[in-house]
């Protein structure tokens, strides 16, 4: 990896590197037309962690959607004969039985389906709301800015538990009201984020030069501010993701989230440190899918991050 | 000179970077006597700035450093570490180039300076307060007892390298290492600065080593001059003998490219382009949400008329309002105030009825690094006031207008898919002025094209504009603090300071004799190399 990792403008002229030294890099063929995906898909796909991480993710993820299937266990079905038995292979039990029968395999894998949507719709959902209202707050800046960033410290001051028993009174319990409050309370920081590297950004040259070729406002966030502010982004998502899937299970102990039969691996990893003592199994089996995820999910971060700056090669 | 203070014997330092060795100092040999200055030149590139941070050890972990520092005798090559950080600030000092990133802005400057008294001559309490007082003064710092309770932010630039050199000076070092110390500060500080290190020099007897690529300075300061290259010695001797007669082309090159010739006057009846009256640019310093906010006046009032195919240049000093006066007219900035541009009223044009005009009004930066957008290609940077302007244009016609556009700034079409950052400083300037030219305007703002520049880029940077403003009738304002280049390009110039115009004039009139003091102190501080 080169050291050049940072995509913002000290990195240009780092201290004692000879500045006028290597500059012409390895482009195989200059003349050919490679749009920013496919140049960033090439540069991902140099990276041995971000490619091993992605095919993970996605066995992990295959294995949540049709893994149940395959089993011959269900979601809630107890095995009489096997309470609290350890992983084997003999009795199809092959990472073991809870408390109450039920295959361990089966629910971590259906757990993750709870946690990997949760996961990806409360992301997805800060992701889209975060980086456009930060890059909309600080492009426009003025009164503007200071109205909208008052509104994120209304929202912040909201006790998020309030905010769920709230929404929980109006709408009713459902699965998708968790990501709905997760999602309503995490674009915040990401707007936060965002709007700190656009003030940055719009004092740079190359906006004011797009402003003076008469390019829109709305063409010059989505141009300018949003895709130079990819990187903190995309670090900032590899963060959000654990955190998210915490909260869920945070949310579910208090009774507010998924509730039994259904499972998630914040659920299942908490049932599991009641247990770590007699059956370590418990904790460890969904632990280590979670773990596994969060891992990946930050050297693909980590892979993206460098694969869509330009000057990383 | 019998005694020679610092050696440096036949010194390379390799960067191992992932993709192969970079040589950045090849086999430099140099010897510098106690008192004496030594010029180390070169542009930007040339291993100048690697030479003396090797000669501090402070040069990043991948690089491989061979040869040898002889510093009175001991090579520094050598030595442990702890007996380097002895040797770092006390017997070898250095002054860096930006004055504002070298201190810290969390701790008084007298703080700052009583550190190294601390750390290297044990002074501590009231014997180190007067010895930084003391500093000060002899730096020409007033009133030194306030200042050293001071936070760097409160002082100006010239206050600020002045409190590093009292840094430096603390510990009364046998060398002085300037990297570039006037480079971040206005030509006349920059005089002042100068002066002072040559003052110090001669009460304390250390030896300068000078490190810079303004030649100007060095024919007026340097008793040697070393000239560098891609990392190579190419020459070197004393200062005027290598003026005289250089041997090496490189030098010979260096010496001429200072920026010649001046700029044909136009017909008497060519017609008024752009005219502004009244000027004003006003910047909140406090908003309030009720009442009125507090205001500094950055432009005051200012007058400017340009016909087509004219040149104007502003100069002036930082802070004297020049590039915000050109941000102003092409209306990147609210102002007050009268400005039209080819008989229409631009100054209260709203949004998209001033787009159609900014197709006419382009504008080229000073920094070749920030005024191109990293993640975006040269052909999509060249290609968006097109989308803008053109959208009647499909992809494979826009394209075509953008390999125009890079041939016409003599750069190969062929690179329009790389990105800016694979591009030298001066290509990246030619980028930004083939995007300002794409769309055909007839005004381009110049705001310090050629200052970022190293002199031999910035001589073919300024051919190019030449030619571009005879073949295309464009009319230039021409924002610069280079006099030189003010004067090799422009019909007339306007000399600004604190918002206003102290003088304007014809260009040749306003150089052979110049009317006001201000003007002719700025004058006296450019051209002082040729005046020795």
């Amino acid at each position: 990896m080169t050291t050049e990792s940072s995509p913002y403008s000290g990195a240009d002229r780092s201290p004692g590197l000879p500045a006028g030294g290597p500059n012409p890099p390895t482009q195989p063929d200059p003349a050919a037309g490679q749009s920013l995906g496919r140049e960033a898909w090439r540069r991902l796909k140099q990276n041995k962690a971000a490619m091993v991480s992605l095919w993970l993710l996605g066995a992990i993820t295959l294995a949540c959607l049709f893994g149940p299937y395959l089993l011959p266990w269900g979601l809630a079905e107890v095995d009489w004969n096997a309470f609290n038995s350890p992983p084997s292979l003999t009795d199809g039990h092959y990472l073991g039985t809870d408390a109450n029968g039920r295959d361990l395999l089966v629910r971590t894998l259906y757990g993750g389906r709870i946690s990997l949507s949760v996961a990806l719709i409360a992301t997805l959902v800060s992701l889209v709301i975060g980086v456009l209202y930060g890059a909309i707050s600080g492009y426009m800046g003025g009164r503007t800015d200071n109205l909208m960033m008052r509104f994120v410290d209304i929202m912040y001051s909201l006790p998020f538990m309030f905010l769920v028993i709230l929404m929980m009174v109006v709408f009713g319990r459902s699965i998708l009201l968790i990501y709905a409050a997760i999602g309503a309370v995490e674009w915040l920081d990401m707007a936060r984020i965002v709007r700190g590297q656009t003030l940055a950004l719009k004092r740079r040259e190359f906006v004011e030069a797009a402003h003076a070729l008469g390019v829109s406002d709305r063409k010059i966030i989505t141009r300018h501010m949003i895709p130079n502010a990819i990187g903190p982004v995309i670090v900032y998502v590899t963060l959000t993701v654990p955190k998210v899937i915490l909260l869920e299970s945070f949310l579910s102990f208090l009774g507010l989230g998924v509730q039994e039969p259904l499972t998630s691996w914040g659920v299942l990893i908490n049932a599991g440190t009641n247990m770590m003592q007699t059956a370590p199994w418990m904790l460890l089996v969904p632990s280590v899918f979670l773990a596994l995820t969060l891992f990946c999910l930050n050297f693909l971060g980590d892979g993206l991050r460098d694969a869509l700056d330009p000057k990383t090669r | 000179m019998a005694h020679k203070l610092l050696e440096i014997d036949d010194l390379c330092v390799d960067f191992q970077l992932p993709d192969g060795d970079v040589a950045a100092v090849s086999h430099v040999s140099l010897t510098l006597a106690k008192g004496e200055t030594l010029a180390l030149v070169g542009e930007s590139g040339s291993g100048k700035s690697v030479t003396s941070t090797a000669i501090l050890r402070l040069l990043p972990e991948l690089a491989r450093t061979r040869g040898a520092i002889r510093f009175n005798g001991e090579d520094l090559l050598g030595v442990p570490n702890r007996r380097m950080r002895e040797l770092r600030g006390n017997r070898i000092a250095t002054v860096f180039q930006e004055p504002m990133t070298s201190l810290n802005p969390l701790h008084r400057v007298g703080d700052q300076i009583k550190e190294v008294l601390r750390l290297h001559r044990g002074l501590r309490g009231q014997a180190a307060r007067t010895k930084v007082i003391d500093l000060l003064d002899q730096v020409g710092i007033p009133d030194p007892a306030r200042r050293a309770t001071s936070y760097p932010h409160e002082l100006s630039g010239g206050q600020r390298q002045r409190v590093m050199i009292a840094m430096a000076l603390a510990c009364e070092p046998d060398l002085l290492i300037a990297d570039e110390p006037t480079t971040a500060l206005d030509v006349t500080v920059q005089a002042q600065i100068l002066g002072l290190l040559r003052e110090l020099q001669q009460r304390y007897g250390m030896a300068i080593l000078f490190i810079t690529h303004d030649l100007g300075i060095v024919r007026h300061f340097a008793d040697r001059v070393c000239v560098m290259r891609r990392g190579e010695l190419l020459e070197q001797g004393p200062t005027a003998e290598v003026f005289a007669n250089p041997h090496h082309d490189y030098t010979r090159m260096l010496i001429d490219a200072e920026p010649s010739g001046s700029k044909a006057p136009v017909a008497e009846s060519s017609p008024l382009l752009l005219e502004a009256h009244d000027v004003r640019v006003l910047f909140a310093i406090k908003r309030r949400w009720f009442g009125h906010s507090d205001y500094f006046e950055a432009v005051r009032g200012i007058d400017v008329q340009l016909k087509r195919g004219q040149t104007l240049g502003i100069v002036g000093e930082s802070g004297s309002g020049k590039s915000t006066l050109g941000r102003a007219l092409l209306r990147l900035l609210e102002s007050r105030g009268e400005i039209r541009f080819d008989d229409t009223d631009i100054a209260h044009l709203e949004g998209s009825a001033m787009r159609p005009m900014r197709k006419r009004m382009q504008v080229v930066f000073q920094d070749p690094f920030g005024s191109l957008s990293p993640r975006l290609t040269v052909g999509e940077i060249i290609g968006e006031g097109l989308r803008v302007h053109h959208p009647e244009l499909n992809r494979a016609a826009r394209d075509r207008r953008v390999q125009q556009a890079l041939s016409e700034v003599s750069l190969d079409p062929g690179m329009r898919n790389r990105y800016p950052h694979e591009f030298s400083g001066g290509q990246r300037q030619r980028i930004a002025i083939a995007r300002a030219l794409v769309l055909q305007p007839e005004f381009l703002l110049l705001d310090e094209p050629t200052s970022a520049l190293d002199r031999s880029v910035q001589a073919t940077v300024i051919e190019l504009l030449r030619e571009l403003q005879r073949k295309h009738d464009l009319t230039y304002l021409f924002i610069s603090h280079d006099l030189a280049v003010v004067r090799a390009l422009a019909d007339s110039v306007l000399v600004m300071k604190e918002g206003q115009v102290i003088e304007h004039g014809d260009t040749q009139a306003l150089f052979d004799n110049p009317r006001e003091p201000y003007t002719r102190e700025l004058m006296r501080a450019a051209f002082m190399g040729e005046a020795a």
